[in-house]
């Protein structure tokens, strides 16, 4: 690695390391005292730490889920939550949640939550491969993202005639899951959710040479020995799991996905895609990090949702390249 | 904008509240039987048994099959208590922190002359009760639930001795997964799943069961009683019956109460004809403009307008309201006579207690010859001009 | 001939599968290339030129027949194998995602990378010299999104000379090229056929230049496929109706 890479990721790391801190210390509305932080404590050991645990899980997922679809459609603008996967992962827990047994799906359930991660991979799955079929068919980048946007907005559609017809205990889980949330995972949960991200993030490990060999597309890719359409569906596969998985547990979160992998490559200028695959993780992790901290500290005594800061960030970030239509 | 937004949220949660029921109890294993004379005349959600010195409170919480969801010990001294009641929720009372998560329990403990024990409230912005609100001036009252989400975090610090929030009528599902395991005693209240306007009065003896006040509630009760049956005496006797609609759109959907709502029964009760009577539902009904419309073009009156200030206001927000005959010969009455500076009306923080008032109001509004007979000036109720 | 075969194409039928039919481009294809052919490929647009390239390495499937790579059928090799024996430079577009020149000549080398394709030094001079050949050095570190058409299309040339393949297939490398450039080009072609022995297959619409360089030239008309030699060109027919007369 080049000198100057190696201390953008120290400063990465730095800044992780900080907004852990933070997020630990000043995520929340009560202050935390230096010789409070014992096991003893309740707010630090089940509300602080779990949420920083998820914040850090969350942001990288979603990264690297962008990622991964940014190069499989070739598009920089493509993410979970504008191409709509976010949506159809909601919708399958939505459909989980509203037509099966609410009690037997939110509560600590082993296999109620294992249910709702699979039905969210399902819907994030579907969503894809559809849009891939979509993609087919149009070579605008921008036109990709509106038919993304309609896939969000069918989705949402169905989902808000779900829940226009369901009982007031079904739509009460699923209207506070659907605000999208750190908050809301517990211990058990995180015994679910940390394995499955770091397992398909070790998958996707595997897929380093193909991931560069896509960015020249299909024939090429072919052309040097990369079988495109075996690795695609492999790399679909992890980043629908990526994006299923924190669905399921935090609700959709909006443009983390698509902003972190083009930040990263406006810091890192290399093709080279195990390098954005770290520093997507780590910026991911950095940026969720310090929007929680955030979260907290804007407005005195409230919590203003996660999605809120997020799309502060990334819906300006996606204009801009619209405007500059410059190749990240 | 922002108020308006909470306010329609709160009222959103409102629409919640009506929900079904089905009246066949069954009882949950783990507890007790409760003794059935518990000196409870209506309500048939809680249950209370007095021995000496403990008081066993039972919640009989799930919306379907009035199951056992929540069951409470109270007494002076816990000491032993752990032992011989294992599943309940022992509780050393009376509670000196109280963490009243809606205006109407802390409205409770207000009536029942305990507002120094309510320790922390949702949001003050529903909030209509001077003491509370000078008590949150003096910033001795936390807000918990500033959003729609709780600040568990708030909650943990004030370690409250008891937690009392409304459930959807869903048992211990109904508590936050995170509250549950901070380990705070929650009492999660379902008042509204009560049918009758009388049942949900008679919650004050539930809530005055965690400070000890019995007998003031006892009293309390036994007056609202008194007040609604007399005033029902009067309504029923009467012998025009005007028909009546409730509510406006929110959105593109107007919410009615259903047949079988608290609402609909109140105006049942005040001798009003309610246009959706013959429906069966205890929640809200999803109407389009032209169902109700088509049903209520006629209607003698039109009340419960949430948020609308004036006549002016109404049709600010859509013309087509000028329709009604009620807007034309002006017999619209809006519950918000006495409101707060939000907007927020004192009828949905103490008119669960005292619905012998809502009732004196509509049936003064709706037969104007009971007038000398009540001979109350209207409390909650006013015409919209 | 004793030179060695390396491509032979058996009664191929090629064209396109779509939902409920078949598109045929081209029927009862029989060629034969060898190592050092410099082959020219010419027709008119839409006459089945890039159709013939893409079958050949195994981009699009044969609808009949076969295409035999160094003695064994395409569709026996892996597509690994395949990656070392023919290298495919094609008209489509490539850039951005902060590819550099660089990226894209060494994306020839990922046949022989490790699983994260990081390049030893051998990679680096193989990659290093092919930008040589191709006299694009001073814009190595440039994103190939900021490149002009003949330095892209150069860009592609040398990754398919990093490829290192005893085949080169070429689909109108020329196209976007200055008129110097595209001789440098196909000298270029002509040491890689003569010096190295490849075989180059390569399609234009550059009459003169392919006459000038190449060995044989593949006329293909409506009528069918046709592998002439150079020599022969003049008299052939389908070969005359193209040049229009002009030449």
């Amino acid at each position: 690695m080049k000198q100057s890479n190696l201390i953008r990721f120290l400063i990465l790391i730095a800044l992780f390391l900080i907004g852990c801190f933070l997020s630990l210390m000043y995520g929340g509305s009560e202050t935390i005292s230096w010789h409070s932080l014992n096991s003893g404590n309740f707010i630090f050991r089940e509300i602080r730490f779990p949420k920083t645990i998820t914040a850090i899980v969350a942001g990288s997922t979603l990264s690297v889920a962008g990622l991964i679809l940014q190069i499989i459609f070739r598009n920089p603008l493509a993410g979970p939550y504008v191409l709509g996967i976010s949506s159809g992962a909601s919708l399958m827990v939505a459909l989980g949640i509203l037509a099966g047994n609410s009690v037997f799906l939110v509560s600590d359930l082993f296999i109620g939550k294992t249910f709702l991660v699979l039905s969210a991979i399902t819907g994030s799955l579907l969503v894809t491969f559809l849009i891939l079929l979509v993609s087919k068919k149009v070579n605008s980048n921008i036109v990709l993202l509106l038919i993304g946007l309609m896939f969000s907005q069918i989705c949402g559609a169905i989902q808000t005639s779900l829940e226009y017809f369901s009982d007031p205990t079904s739509l009460k889980s699923f209207v506070v899951w659907g605000m999208g949330s750190l908050a809301n995972t517990t211990g058990s949960d995180l015994l679910i959710y940390v394995p499955v991200a770091l397992g398909s993030m070790l998958a996707l490990v595997f897929f380093m040479k193909p991931l560069n060999a896509l960015l020249l597309g299909q024939a090429y890719a072919q052309g040097v020995g990369i079988n495109f359409n075996t690795n695609r569906f492999y790399l679909i596969l992890i980043s629908s799991v990526l994006t299923g998985v924190t669905t399921a547990f935090c609700g959709p979160i909006a443009f983390v996905g698509i902003a972190v992998p083009i930040l990263s490559r406006m810091i890192f200028s290399t093709s080279h895609q195990q390098v954005h695959f770290f520093s997507s993780m780590i910026l991911g992790a950095i940026i969720l990090l310090f929007s929680d901290t955030l979260c907290h500290s804007v407005v005195v005594g409230v919590s203003l949702p996660i999605n809120m800061i997020t799309t502060f960030i990334g819906a300006p970030l996606v204009i801009y390249l619209m405007f500059k239509n410059k190749h990240w | 904008m922002l108020v308006k937004g909470l306010l329609y949220c709160s009222f959103l949660t409102g629409l919640l509240f009506l929900s079904c029921n089905n009246p066949k109890a069954s009882r949950s294993p783990g507890f007790e039987q409760p003794v059935e004379d518990s000196g409870i005349k209506y309500a048939k959600r809680f249950s209370i048994v007095n021995t000496g010195e403990i008081a066993l409170v039972y919640l009989f919480g799930h919306r379907k099959n009035h199951d056992t969801t929540a069951a409470y010990v109270l007494s002076k001294d816990t000491v032993g208590l752990r032992q011989r009641y294992k599943n309940y929720e022992i509780i050393k009372r009376p509670c000196q922190k109280i963490a009243a998560l809606s205006s109407i329990y802390a409205a409770m403990f207000c009536e029942l002359g305990e507002s120094e024990r309510v320790a922390a409230i949702d949001n003050i912005d529903y909030i209509n009760n001077e003491e509370i609100i000078r008590k949150f001036e003096r910033g001795q009252l936390k807000e918990l639930a500033k959003t729609p989400v709780l600040d568990l975090e708030q909650a943990v610090t004030l370690g409250p001795d008891i937690i009392f929030t409304f459930g959807m009528g869903d048992g211990l599902q109904d508590v936050d997964r995170k509250l549950k395991l901070s380990g705070l005693p929650v009492a999660v209240s379902v008042d509204h799943l009560e049918e009758s306007p009388l049942a949900r009065a008679e919650w004050i003896k539930f809530f005055a069961a965690f400070v000890d006040r019995k007998k003031e509630a006892d009293s309390i009760f036994k007056q609202v009683e008194e007040n609604y049956l007399k005033i029902l005496k009067l309504s029923t006797a009467t012998r025009t019956k005007p028909s009546v609609f409730s509510e406006t759109k929110f959105g593109d959907v107007w919410y009615m109460p259903g047949g079988k709502s608290y609402v609909a029964r109140i105006l049942r009760d005040a001798g009003a004809h309610y246009l959706w009577a013959d429906n069966n539902d205890v929640g809200s009904l999803p109407l389009s403009f032209e169902q109700v419309y088509a049903k209520a073009k006629e209607a003698d009156y039109w009340i419960n307008l949430p948020l609308v200030k004036s006549k002016k206001e109404l049709i600010s927000y859509e013309t087509r309201y000028g329709e009604f005959k009620a807007y034309k010969s002006g017999m619209l009455f809006n519950n918000t006579k006495h409101s707060n500076s939000k907007g927020y009306s004192i009828y949905w923080e103490t008119g669960m207690i005292h619905p012998e008032r809502i009732l004196s109001d509509l049936s003064q509004i709706f037969h104007p010859e009971l007038k000398s007979q009540i001979n109350k000036d209207l409390y909650y109720y006013q015409p919209l001009k | 001939m004793s030179r060695k075969e390396y491509i032979r194409i058996v009664n191929a039928r090629m064209g396109y599968k779509k939902p409920g039919h078949t598109v045929d481009i081209l029927h009862r294809v029989n060629l034969s290339f060898y190592a050092g052919d410099l082959v020219g490929i010419v027709g008119l647009n839409g006459v089945g030129k890039s159709t013939l390239l893409r079958s050949i390495c195994g981009l699009l499937p044969l609808l009949e027949g076969e295409v035999v790579i160094e003695g064994r059928e395409i569709r026996e090799l892996s597509i690994e194998d395949l990656a070392r024996k023919i290298a495919v430079v094609l008209t489509e577009k490539i850039g951005g995602f902060n590819l550099t020149l660089f990226d894209v000549v060494a994306a020839g080398q990922i046949p022989y990378t490790d699983s994260f394709h990081r390049l030893t030094n051998e990679n680096r001079s193989i990659i290093n010299s092919a930008i040589d050949r191709c006299g694009i050095k001073s814009f190595t570190e440039k994103p190939v999104t900021e490149l002009s058409d003949g330095l892209f299309q150069k860009t592609m040339i040398a990754k398919a000379l990093a490829q290192q393949t005893p085949i080169l297939l070429f689909d109108e490398p020329s196209a976007f090229l200055d008129y110097a450039s595209k001789h440098d080009l196909f000298s270029l072609l002509q040491e890689l056929t003569h010096k190295e022995g490849k075989c180059v297959v390569v399609s234009s619409h550059e009459l003169e230049i392919l006459l000038k360089y190449c060995t044989k030239l593949l006329v293909i008309s409506p009528n069918g496929v046709e592998l002439i030699s150079r020599e022969e060109a003049r008299q052939n027919a389908a070969f005359i109706q193209l040049t229009g007369g002009f030449l």
